[in-house]
């Protein structure tokens, strides 16, 4: 870490690197933590850069001094991936928020890292086309947070990740170089370094510019509902629409709670009293979309569901669709706090996974709402408790911690699509062995060889997993955080 | 040779810093640069022998494949309970292993339509240059813990690892198929590969010969109501070409072969390509000395994918060469992964 001279000297270059710069308290504080709000920091200085120049500048400057960066998109990341670094510069992109260029011809659209996920569909939607990845948070989230965490989102089930609809990405490196990975076609020479980039976190560069895929809006679309007497036949049926040949575009469950806080938040006409729903979009041509519907309707009734609802307009479909877009908040309702999990398991596990979860919550005296991807078996339970009260916060972790290790048992993973960041740096001891974890600390060095990007983000050392071993069950009380931190 | 001999010989290799070359049945032997040509002394691990399907869930769409599976073995097996990998895998001479078909990480003709071989990667187990047994990725659909190494295994040319065995998302088969053929210039059957390139049905588009192919899948309905509105002929599906063009069958072996990847609608060598296909995004152009990389724009890359039988294995470079500082990160990846140097040297670059 650098000495007091040296770090004023580093933020009168960071003056005159950079137009935008924040160096007061009070001014930082909305960027003190990203959607994980239980994880704070502030960080020594907050740039935000205007101009691809003065990113580099930024990253010239910060490696000289070996200062920390932390890239910040929206700050929606619900992994702490976006929390400061409190000796290092917090890089926001918000500035870089546009759409530089629409190309209906190749179907790609390039744009700033800045800009929000839904904003480039709102403007390509006149010419019959959008960008398929829709996280939840897409009114607010980036682009290059979506690059940064590989994002999924409802209609991923079809149309994949952010990996797939990605195909150009300009990104500055530590030392402040401007480099570019993929292409306009559909792939490029080399280590597909493109891919690797994908859900890493702002630990191997600065995205500064991305080229995404752009899709015709299809011809039909059809959401059907059905409601379930438990969450077991819910799941089950899941299992029996995809082995029955079906790919909907989005295949979604919420369980009782969920459905009860979505009603009483928007009221879309979801079934109160059902143990369980499904909601379950198809699209494609006009004749293929209706042989479809029959074909799932038939599936649903054969798993047992209590009732099914097919959208008739375009505004039915809608609402249905705003009873799940608008769960988290909704949820949000019933608790001071909720806590978001993201672990992911085989489909087949969903029935069981979903009831141990359920022995948890009662176990562990908190309730737990699901509303999740189900088709793609990720999951979100949402522990609900109140950090107010004296050790919930602690109850509620390692509640989630217990549902992340469920995952891996299951043969799953501990993060679907809301990235590791610094929540889940423990439970990467669980999932990786000690030479899987080397290999990715040597990755990282390829791209920044002094580990100034985001550093004690994603990949745990090998020395915090020892510790990490050692204190499993005292999660909440570890000795020296700062370890972490650097 | 079993894993545990391999993991040894591997370790070894290492030790002694002996350049190894990974192979499966060898039948991409003209793909990249030929190792042996350039390094005499090198030995040889073949995966052909670590073979079998570990775990296939038709209702879960996973198959997890031991490398040294025959390609032909697995899609068979995924046939009969109606699925496909849906990136067209290429297999050369029928020949074609699992590993092989990840390393080289080459798509057919459905790849615009539906993805490619790292589209469908979910995870890996490969032996390190030092002989460890790692695993990354999974058997789940969405997983971001750790960097993405599984994909980036896929089309490293064994130059990271070896892959021992591989887990897919796997696809059902679409209830019915069929080609339809349309005389047009290249010029308007790149405008119609633009027209078509989100239609469902659409799942493989090429042009050649003053004819358009488009091939539609779907239920069977679905597809002849389509392709009465597309006009043209049908072309029964023992002859149509998708087959043909993925295993480069259908180009003749006179003169060099180049692949150019380029934006569906750039019109860099559009004419003088002998055969576009993905929708205008892939080129095959035959040239006798002419060296196309020059020629690309910084959104494009061309490879030398095949040399003539006289010319004989590849020596030179043959993929786009890279910035200085992709090189870089290249070479220092490499490390990092094989610190001796030993796997496939040589054969992606002259320096990696
Ligand atoms: C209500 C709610 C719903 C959500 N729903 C979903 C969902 O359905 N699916 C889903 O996948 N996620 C979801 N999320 C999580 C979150 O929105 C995504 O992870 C999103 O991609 C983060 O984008 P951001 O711009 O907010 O990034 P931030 O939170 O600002 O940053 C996230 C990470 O990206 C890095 N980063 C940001 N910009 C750059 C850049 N330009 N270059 C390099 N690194 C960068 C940061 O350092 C950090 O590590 C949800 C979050 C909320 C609050």
């Amino acid at each position: 870490m650098i000495d007091v001279d040296s770090q004023k000297a580093f933020l009168k270059q960071l003056k005159a690197a950079c137009r935008h710069v924040i160096a007061d308290q009070a001014r930082m504080k909305v960027y003190e933590t990203d959607g994980l709000t239980a994880k704070k920091a502030l960080p020594a200085y907050v740039a935000l850069p205007e101009t691809i120049e003065e990113i580099q500048a930024c990253m010239r400057l910060c490696h000289a001094f070996q200062v920390p960066v932390v890239a910040r998109g929206a700050g929606t990341g619900l992994s702490g991936g976006a929390m400061p670094h409190e000796q290092g510069l917090l890089l926001s992109l918000a500035k870089f928020n546009k759409i530089l260029e629409v190309d209906v011809d190749n179907r790609l659209a390039r744009v700033q890292p800045g800009v929000t996920n839904l904003s480039i569909s709102d403007r390509v939607r006149p010419l019959g086309l959008y960008y398929a990845p829709d996280p939840s948070s897409q009114i607010a989230c980036t682009i290059g947070g979506n690059v940064a965490e590989n994002s999924g989102g409802v209609h991923c089930l079809k149309y994949g990740l952010t990996v797939h609809n990605v195909r150009h990405l300009t990104l500055v490196s530590p030392e402040g170089k401007l480099y570019e990975l993929g292409g306009h076609g559909y792939d490029s020479a080399g280590f597909d370094l493109l891919a690797l980039l994908h859900g890493s976190e702002g630990m191997l560069g600065i995205v500064v510019e991305v080229t995404v895929a752009l899709l015709s809006v299809p011809e039909e679309v059809s959401v059907v509902l059905a409601g379930f007497d438990s969450t077991r036949e819910a799941s089950e049926a899941v299992g029996a629409i995809i082995s029955g040949g079906l790919l909907p575009a989005g295949l979604e469950m919420m369980d009782q709670l969920a459905i009860q806080a979505a009603e009483d938040f928007v009221n879309v006409g979801y079934p109160r009293d059902a143990a369980a729903l499904l909601l379950c979009e198809l699209d494609g041509s006009a004749e293929e979309v209706q042989q479809q519907l029959q074909l799932l309707k038939q599936i649903l009734t054969d798993a047992g569901a209590t009732q099914i609802k097919v959208a008739a307009t375009p505004q039915e479909r809608h609402q249905l669709w705003l009873g799940r877009k608008t769960a988290f908040p909704a949820v949000g309702r019933l608790a001071p706090d909720y806590y978001c999990m993201d672990g992911t398991v085989p489909r087949k596990a969903l029935p069981s996974v979903l009831e141990e979860i359920s022995d948890l919550s009662k176990q562990f005296d908190l309730g737990v709402a699901n509303v999740f991807h189900a088709g793609d078996g990720n999951l979100h339970p949402l522990i609900l408790f109140d950090a107010n009260k004296p050790g919930e916060l602690d109850k509620a972790e390692a509640f989630g911690a217990q549902i992340l290790e469920l995952c891996i048992e299951k043969g799953g993973t501990i993060t679907g699509e809301h990235g590791v960041g610094i929540e889940k740096i423990g439970q990467m001891c669980v999932q990786f062995t000690s030479q899987e974890l080397s290999l990715f600390h040597g990755i990282k060095a390829a791209f920044d060889s002094t580990g100034i990007l985001n550093p004690g983000k994603a990949v745990p050392t090998l020395s915090r997993c020892a510790e990490f071993g050692a204190m499993h069950v005292h999660r909440g009380d570890e000795k020296f955080p700062e370890l972490e931190r650097f | 040779m079993d894993i545990k001999q391999a993991a040894q010989f591997l370790e070894s290799c290492t030790a002694r810093a002996q350049s190894v070359i990974l192979q499966g049945s060898n039948s991409k032997a003209f793909f990249g640069r030929s190792i042996e040509a350039c390094a005499p002394s090198v030995e040889t691990l073949s995966v052909s022998e670590h073979s079998g399907i570990i775990h296939y869930e038709p209702t879960e769409l996973v198959v997890q494949v031991r490398s040294g599976t025959m390609l032909a073995d697995v899609t068979a097996v995924l046939e009969e309970n109606g699925q496909m990998f849906a990136f067209d895998p290429t297999n050369f001479g029928g020949q074609s292993t699992i590993g092989g078909m990840v390393s080289a990480g080459l798509s057919g003709s459905r790849r615009p339509y539906s993805g490619s071989v790292r589209d469908f990667v979910l995870g890996v187990e490969m032996l390190s240059a030092t002989g460890e047994v790692i695993n990354f990725g999974g058997q789940v659909m969405k997983n971001v813990a750790g960097y993405d190494v599984s994909r980036l295994l896929v089309g490293s040319l064994g130059c990271l690892g070896l892959i021992t065995n591989v887990s897919f998302k796997v696809l059902p088969k679409p209830e019915f198929e069929m080609t339809q053929r349309l005389e047009m210039s290249r010029a308007d059957g790149l405008l119609k590969m633009r027209d078509l390139v989100n239609s469902p049905l659409v799942s493989a588009t090429a042009h050649f010969d003053g004819q358009l192919m488009i091939r539609l899948s779907g239920s069977a309905q679905s597809v002849y109501e389509f392709a009465n509105r597309l006009g043209g002929e049908l072309v029964a599906t023992e002859e149509s070409c998708w087959h043909a063009i993925d295993s480069h069958s259908i180009f003749p072996t006179d003169k060099n072969l180049w692949r150019l990847s380029t934006a569906p609608m750039s019109p860099l060598l559009l004419d003088e390509a002998y055969l576009i296909d993905w929708g205008g995004a892939q080129r095959w152009l035959l040239e006798s000395d002419r060296d196309i990389r020059a020629e690309v724009d910084k959104y494009s890359s061309a490879t030398l994918v095949r040399q003539t039988a006289a010319n004989g294995l590849q020596v030179g470079e043959v993929f786009q060469p890279l910035s200085t500082l992709q090189k870089n990160i290249h070479i220092s990846l490499k490390s990092k992964f094989d610190p001796a140097g030993i796997l496939n040297a040589g054969r992606m670059y002259s320096w990696l």
